[in-house]
């Protein structure tokens, strides 16, 4: 299967004072294949938030290659890695971070601001349909439930067709029930094509993903 | 980058949502362009008035008075002798002579003032009395007759033509003609004409109301046998070229003066005079108003921080799903060209209000130029740069990670 993601001993430094340094990510060294669902496992400070960022090209790494889709990305400048997040990166977080007093539909198409889509109202719905949000389309979000919230989170990060999804604790605020639904989601993604990587220190999730990077003090293990 | 349409919709809709905000930081604005626009147009309307005002006095109208001055440059004025404008024994009736005799004239007459209070029985009337030559009404177009007739040229009868002003005061709706009238300490004139309540709106205009004419020799009289003449009033032939005519007469006088201490003024210096002064005067109080648009741009800037801040949040999950510092840039600063924009507009609405109750309660015509229109929008989008700039290159900086954790 071809690297959609490939990691040479990529490291994070954190400068905090002139004496110590926070190494959050310390030569992180591996490879995530095309339709993966990967699940990158560690305790809270453990690094993984820090390891989710720079996989999400939200943060740049100190030091080490990062190889997104064959190229190397870990010297991008910021317009650059704001272009790729576009096309290449959905994003999915712990707590929605949807805008609240837009409705769904809004929310969905706030990517394709940033890009040319064409049909992109017709493409959002269909997205919206396929998270089974059909109904709340033009309701705002912050009437809506946590799952709801999720699938519509799910349905933004859908919109360019990414090939990777990050989901960040997408269920640490919903219940057990609700949390299934969105895994099963997820999981529904990856058989369209898309990576999906989970960042999580809930082992119960990591039951049903094909492989499990665990990450210990900054160490991938 | 993000499309400038849906720039504009996403800034509406913040603006929307926060109503109050947006329109207390933009009352400065607001006011700014209010102020500005709406003196600038009172100006203009001066304008308007005045040149239609000199513009009623008929064609080739010319005035000559004492005293020097450039009026090209009004502060010359202050390099000559004020009391030569006002002196009455520059110019003489030998200059009128020497201008009655140039071809190109078609009337001319000296003009001198008496002072004196005109009574009618018990009542009194103070108007601006003025010794002429009847050949005044046939310089000054604007002057007509309403009742009797102008006195002749040389004649020392006692008789006055009256201003409406003074007439409706003398004699309210009775006919005046043939009446007597005091002057002074026991002079008595015979009315023998009226003339007609001027036409023209302007403030100025209505002067002309408030004079009354009686011959210049009578006057001469009055005024213990001296001839003084305050101004010559005089008008070129319909098809004379004015300012040759201007520099033959100038050569003429400061011939037989020996030094140019007169002014000769056509109804284009005057208009000149007056737009430089008005122009002046109107620069200055703009630019006092202008202070307000400063003052209300820095209310937008601190107000657009504080937007900045709380929108944290958004500014990171806009960046996490593909936005690049630039079109959050330009996002953050439509936002405050929009919100300036708005303020402009309500502002220009307010002028066309304020302009109307202007007409309606003073006398004044205030008239809104393109110039106005393209100013005060110019004005306003510049503060929405402006002030707008230093906030959107602040969100525009926001770190991603950061901005997302931002609670």
């Amino acid at each position: 299967m071809d690297g959609i993601i490939k990691l040479e001993k990529l490291s994070k430094i954190y400068h905090r004072g002139k004496e110590s340094e926070v190494r959050a990510v310390k030569e992180a060294s591996f490879n995530i294949g095309k339709g993966d669902f990967i699940a990158i496992v560690g305790r809270s400070g453990s690094g993984k938030s820090t390891l989710m960022n720079l996989l999400g090209l939200l943060d740049k790494p100190t030091s080490g290659k990062y190889i997104l889709d064959g190229e190397n990305v870990s010297k991008a400048r910021d317009k650059k890695l704001a272009k790729l997040r576009l096309r290449k990166i959905g994003f999915v977080f712990q707590s929605f971070n949807l805008l609240p007093r837009m409705s769904v539909l809004s929310n969905v198409l706030l990517p394709t601001a940033y890009s040319h889509i064409p049909h992109r109202k017709k493409r959002a719905l269909e997205i919206i349909k396929s998270v089974g949000l059909s109904k709340y389309a033009r309701k705002r979000v912050d009437e809506l439930s946590g799952g709801e919230k999720q699938r519509v989170a799910i349905a933004r990060a859908l919109i360019n067709d990414p090939e990777i999804i990050l989901a960040d604790e997408p269920t640490g605020n919903l219940d057990v029930k609700t949390g299934r639904e969105i895994m099963e989601l997820l999981r529904n993604l990856t058989q369209h094509g898309h990576t999906v990587i989970l960042v999580t220190h809930d082992l119960e999730l990591t039951k049903d993903v094909d492989k499990v990077i665990t990450i210990v003090d900054g160490k991938v293990k | 980058m993000m499309n400038l349409f849906s720039s504009v919709r996403t800034a509406l809709a913040s603006i929307w949502r926060n109503k109050l905000t947006s329109l207390l930081s933009v009352l400065g604005v607001v006011i700014g362009v209010t102020s500005v626009s709406t003196l600038v147009s009172v100006g203009e309307g001066l304008k308007k008035d005045v040149s239609s005002m000199i513009q009623g006095m008929g064609t080739n109208v010319m005035v000559i008075i004492s005293g020097k001055m450039d009026l090209s440059d009004p502060n010359s004025m202050n390099q000559s002798n004020p009391a030569n404008f006002v002196s009455t024994d520059i110019l003489t009736l030998d200059d009128v002579k020497q201008i009655q005799e140039m071809p190109d004239i078609e009337a001319v007459s000296p003009m001198s003032l008496v002072a004196g209070t005109m009574s009618s029985g018990d009542k009194k009337a103070t108007p601006t009395i003025a010794g002429v030559y009847p050949s005044v009404f046939e310089a000054m177009q604007v002057l007509k007759m309403d009742k009797g007739k102008v006195f002749s040229d040389d004649t020392d009868e006692k008789v006055v033509v009256l201003g409406p002003k003074a007439k409706e005061a003398l004699f309210g709706d009775e006919n005046p003609i043939d009446k007597k009238i005091e002057i002074g300490k026991g002079t008595e004139f015979t009315v023998v004409g009226t003339t007609a309540q001027s036409s023209s709106s302007a403030s100025f205009a209505s002067e002309l109301d408030t004079i009354a004419f009686i011959p210049l020799n009578v006057a001469t009289e009055l005024s213990d046998g001296e001839v003084k003449i305050l101004r010559i009033i005089m008008k070129a032939n319909d098809n004379a070229d004015v300012s040759k005519v201007k520099k033959e007469i100038s050569e003429k006088l400061i011939a037989s003066h020996g030094e140019e201490d007169f002014t000769i003024m056509t109804q284009d210096d005057i208009l000149d005079l007056f737009g430089t002064f008005l122009n002046m005067a109107t620069a200055l109080v703009s630019a006092i108003a202008a202070i307000s648009v400063i003052v209300g741009g820095i209310g937008i800037m601190n107000i657009m921080l504080v937007a900045v801040t709380e929108r944290t949040r958004e500014i990171g999950i806009r960046k996490a799903v593909g936005a690049t510092n630039g079109a959050i840039l330009s996002q953050f600063l439509i936002e405050s060209i929009v919100v300036t924009s708005l303020g402009g507009i309500i502002g220009l609405i307010l002028t066309f209000v304020i302009g109307m109750v202007i007409k309606a309660k003073t006398s004044l015509t205030p008239s809104i130029t393109p110039d106005i229109l393209i100013f005060a929008v110019a004005l306003s989008i510049g503060a929405g740069i402006v002030f707008g700039l230093l906030p959107a290159m602040r969100a525009a900086r926001k770190n991603p990670v950061e901005a997302l954790r931002y609670e």
